[in-house]
């Protein structure tokens, strides 16, 4: 068999799968991380949003304008090329892992706030005649409630923050798809490697999805 | 014994208390009655402080509660129950932890004193069965009952009921109009209603307010106001109530 898909290509790139086994683990690692500063930001931006300083909301609602209406790959850019210049030097998986967080951040708050809104305003009221100060009723009674509602919507973007990752293939970011592309760069195998990386995303991505599909069923569920 | 002194209450232009000037004593039962929009449920909410008032002041035992603090507001609200027309019980929680989480998590009591007081307060409700059910997994009457049951568990000076039988099923009212009943007539708290239950009012009253557009047209015993209305108003009003 000859073309894109020959033995020889598939031979060729399970023998360097440790190389892509790294930049797998690489892809996790700044995913994971992501993740995590991702639903910090989302988790403060979306409460001060459901506050009532205008100004705070102003503030927040520009941060979101700018990062869900811009392009991922040009705010990557912007932190690599442009830091340096004022003095700013950042390792790459800090830089990515603040790419990533930052831009899902911006659709995570969006999430926060619509689960905490959909919390039936009865419930903040109960709370304050019970003597709850509006951060303990947040705690006890109104985000336990909103994690419900906004976990489905919140596990989507966990996965497009994963393969949005990918972008930092850009920027030499030595996660699977610069592995990917730096590997076929090099031998002229493109078939097998960009199936593979297909599959090794897949292999992250589709369990979360199956895993948000279900909390969607069970959300809709009475409580 | 809460005082109101010429307490204003509005929402933008619209003015809903004008100038209320009022006692309620300790311990007292007061049923407050009305048309719709007249202001009912406003001068149960700032007793709590959930509606602050334009002018004037509330004082509970002496102490201006409408000039406190937001902390000194949650604090003061410990001692003021609110049942209220919808239950608002939190559904994460089971009936149980419904009504332990404030007093645990607020008066830091220890929490095995807690659940034994809990279980009385449910027994008194008559719904002790359910304590590890859900509120979802209740009925609207039970939902009110577990509702009563956690106010009393914080053990209020005040409390007040926010048309608790408005969102009920005809079958369901007579179950908690019974448990408030039976609750009105074993404690000394300080007690407010906001409800339509002419029969309810008679039996556990002792004072009755009419309210009509942001000022208290009556106030006298059930009896006074229910058969002796000096106002026209409460006329027409009890008249299309009752019949």
């Amino acid at each position: 068999m000859t073309g894109p898909f020959s033995l020889h290509n598939w031979q060729a790139w399970f023998s360097d799968w440790s190389y892509f086994a790294e930049g797998f683990l690489r892809t996790v690692y700044i995913s994971l991380l992501g993740l995590f500063f991702t639903l910090i930001i989302g988790l403060i931006v979306g409460m001060l949003l459901c506050g009532r300083n205008r100004v705070v909301i102003s503030i927040c609602k520009g941060y979101m304008s700018f990062f869900q209406n811009t392009p991922l790959v040009i705010q990557i850019f912007i932190y690599y090329n442009v830091l340096p210049k004022l003095g700013i030097r950042l390792g790459i998986v800090v830089l990515g892992v603040m790419g990533l967080a930052l831009y899902t951040g911006a659709y995570a708050a969006d999430i926060v706030r619509s689960a905490i809104r959909a919390v039936p305003t009865g419930q903040m009221e109960a709370a304050g005649s019970q003597g709850f100060t509006y951060l303990q009723a947040m705690y006890h009674v109104v985000l336990p409630q909103a994690v419900k509602i906004g976990l489905p919507p919140m596990t989507n973007q966990a996965v497009n923050l994963i393969k949005n990752s990918s972008v930092l293939a850009v920027i030499a970011g030595g996660e699977l798809m610069y592995c990917a592309d730096s590997w076929s760069g090099s031998n002229l195998i493109y078939g097998p490697t960009f199936v593979m990386t297909g599959v090794l995303y897949l292999c992250i991505c589709l369990p979360i999805s199956l895993l948000a599909r279900r909390l969607e069923k069970r959300s809709t569920r009475n409580v | 014994m809460i005082v109101f002194e010429d307490v204003h209450v509005g929402f933008g232009n619209l003015e809903v208390l004008k100038g209320i000037d009022i006692e309620f004593a300790s311990g007292s039962k007061t049923v407050i009655i009305g048309p719709s929009g007249s202001g009912k449920s406003t001068l149960l909410r700032t007793i709590n402080m959930f509606e602050r008032p334009k002018r004037g002041n509330v004082f509970i035992d002496g102490v201006a509660i409408s000039s406190m603090t937001n902390r000194m507001l949650c604090q003061a609200r410990q001692d003021i129950g609110m049942v209220f027309q919808s239950f608002n019980l939190y559904p994460h929680k089971t009936v149980l932890e419904n009504l332990t989480m404030a007093p645990i998590v607020l008066k830091h009591e220890k929490k095995e004193h807690v659940i034994k007081r809990a279980m009385d307060n449910l027994r008194e409700v008559n719904i002790a069965e359910k304590a590890d059910a859900y509120p979802s997994q209740l009925s609207g009457g039970q939902q009110q009952r577990v509702a009563i049951a956690r106010a009393l568990t914080m053990r209020p000076k005040i409390m007040l009921f926010d048309e608790p039988t408005s969102a009920l099923d005809p079958e369901m009212i007579q179950e908690v109009l019974d448990i408030m009943e039976r609750v009105a007539k074993e404690t000394q708290i300080t007690m407010l209603f906001v409800t339509h239950e002419m029969k309810f009012a008679e039996h556990i009253a002792d004072r009755v307010l009419f309210l009509d557009d942001g000022i208290i047209l009556e106030d006298g015993t059930p009896k006074e106001v229910f058969h002796h209305p000096r106002n026209e108003r409460t006329t027409a009003f009890l008249g299309k109530i009752l019949h």
